[in-house]
């Protein structure tokens, strides 16, 4: 009975071990992974900082330029979210965080009668979306762990003729944001019309731009209404690509995070079960002893008793 | 260091910068024609059509790289007071590194697709009813015949057939 206990015990050590092992492994695969996902957010950061800037000289060399491709919305009946989520789990609130997000995003366009569509990234979306027979337009699957331009093209396309060909009157985008290794932020955010580089700057901007100094000096081939129309969907596809290798680092981190909870859990469950083990196979041995020493007195107590009982029976 | 010749010229993907060089010359193709930039240009932003854009280094050589389309943007004193010409594009190659054989090859097999799914061969029917009923299919097998083309053409092959 008593050594029942400690055989379960131990099998339940053993599989916890196991776990560990497994968790342990998958924690470090996801932090190399961290580092090349850092990599590869630095290597398209020149692109992205130039297409930024591109963008700000267009804006701010020919103001009446924008058009509905740039700024606010005037008014939004119809719009196209895209979600930018993982393939796989086992990564802390990853997921769930971001598609409560784009839930909240869905939540509030069906209160204020806005027409939504959705275009998702990732097999968690895809599953979580089709649970809730919430129609999806276009879902992503295979790149959120390694995306790459042309993969961002392809969502970008989705994404993007839409907008152009005036379907929807705005693109919003929810993901992960990665900040630094210690820090990621889920963030809906406007995709199309591209955010205003001369509003997003706001104040911050500063002399130092040399913003006023610049305006209508720069020449724009074609002229720069025209531009804005080539460069409004780039600009959005590099975004997008942006977005998602910050997904897919931000995924990574939350698994590496995750994981290593998980092995330090599993390592705390081995050392809670042992000990109890460890109490069970004492107090059995305790049992047993007593047993044996119950068994002997009462040996004892019996042969003295049978002489007894015999010098009795032959007195009758 | 800041040599006095020539300027500060990037050509950048999203995934690689393929060049971050000094350059006396710049010359790529525009909407309008093809453009050459020397030191002292005026600022500029520019759309890139599909095409080679050629790089003079100040020491005298000259680099060619396919570009797949992009954008070239020109700046004044925003380096040591200098020009600068940064050239962003989404796919670009430089030309020693491009595959004359698999370019061949991916010509001959995207222009089959083209046919095959009826599209006509070059003209793109983009937003033929305003709908994004456009076959992807297609447009991608023509974005790879385009592609295709301008490969060859930096590479210095003159087209098949």
């Amino acid at each position: 009975m008593a050594g029942g206990k400690e055989r379960l015990l131990r099998r339940r050590i053993r599989s916890i071990q196991s776990t560990k092992k497994i968790t342990k492994a998958m924690e470090l695969i996801a932090a190399s992974q961290i580092v090349k996902a850092q990599g590869r957010i630095a290597a398209s950061r020149p692109y992205r900082d130039g297409m930024a800037r591109v963008v700000l000289e267009t804006a701010v060399g020919d103001p009446t330029a924008a058009g509905r491709l740039l700024g606010e919305p005037e008014q939004v009946a119809r719009e196209l979210v895209v979600v930018i989520v993982a393939d796989r789990g086992l990564c802390g609130g990853y997921n769930t965080s971001v598609l409560r997000a784009a839930e909240r995003l869905l939540a509030e366009g069906r209160a204020t009668g806005v027409e939504q569509r959705l275009v998702t990234v990732g097999k968690k979306a895809q599953n979580y979306f089709n649970f809730r027979r919430q129609p999806v337009e276009r879902s992503f699957t295979g790149i959120s762990e390694k995306p790459t331009f042309v993969d961002a093209r392809a969502v970008a396309t989705m994404a993007v003729a839409p907008f152009v060909a005036g379907e929807v009157d705005r693109v919003r985008l929810v993901s992960t944001r990665f900040l630094s290794a210690g820090s990621q932020v889920v963030e809906a955010r406007q995709l199309l019309p591209l955010v205003d580089p001369r509003a997003a700057a706001g104040g911050e901007a500063g002399p130092g731009t040399g913003e006023e100094v610049r305006a209508g000096y720069t020449e724009f081939e074609p002229d720069a209404a025209t531009l804005l129309e080539t460069l409004a969907p780039v600009a959005a596809e590099t975004e997008i690509f942006g977005a998602l290798l910050e997904a897919s680092a931000s995924e990574v981190t939350a698994r590496q995070r995750a994981m290593a909870a998980a092995s330090e859990n599993a390592e705390e469950l081995i050392k809670k079960y042992s000990r109890i083990m460890n109490r069970a196979r004492q107090d059995t041995i305790t049992t047993e002893i007593m047993e044996i020493v119950g068994g002997a007195e009462a040996l004892r107590a019996a042969a003295a008793g049978e002489d007894a009982g015999l010098a009795i029976a032959l007195e009758a | 260091m800041a040599e006095e010749q020539g300027y500060a010229v990037t050509l950048v993907t999203p995934e690689r910068v393929l060049v971050e060089a000094r350059a006396t010359q710049v010359v790529l193709r525009t909407a309008d024609g093809d453009a050459t930039f020397l030191d002292g240009h005026t600022p500029l932003v520019g759309a890139i059509v599909p095409g080679a854009v050629r790089i003079t280094g100040d020491e005298g050589t000259e680099r060619t790289f396919a570009v797949h389309g992009g954008f070239v943007q020109v700046e004044k004193g925003v380096v040591d007071d200098g020009t600068r010409v940064t050239i962003l594009s989404p796919v670009a190659e430089p030309a020693d590194e491009i595959d004359v054989p698999r370019a061949q090859a991916a010509l001959a097999g995207a222009e089959a697709r083209v046919a095959e799914l009826g599209g006509p061969a070059g003209g793109a029917p983009h937003g033929a009813d305003g709908e994004a009923g456009v076959d992807p299919e297609l447009v991608d097998a023509q974005a790879a015949v385009e592609r295709a083309r301008v490969r060859l053409e930096v590479a210095g092959v003159t087209e098949h057939a």
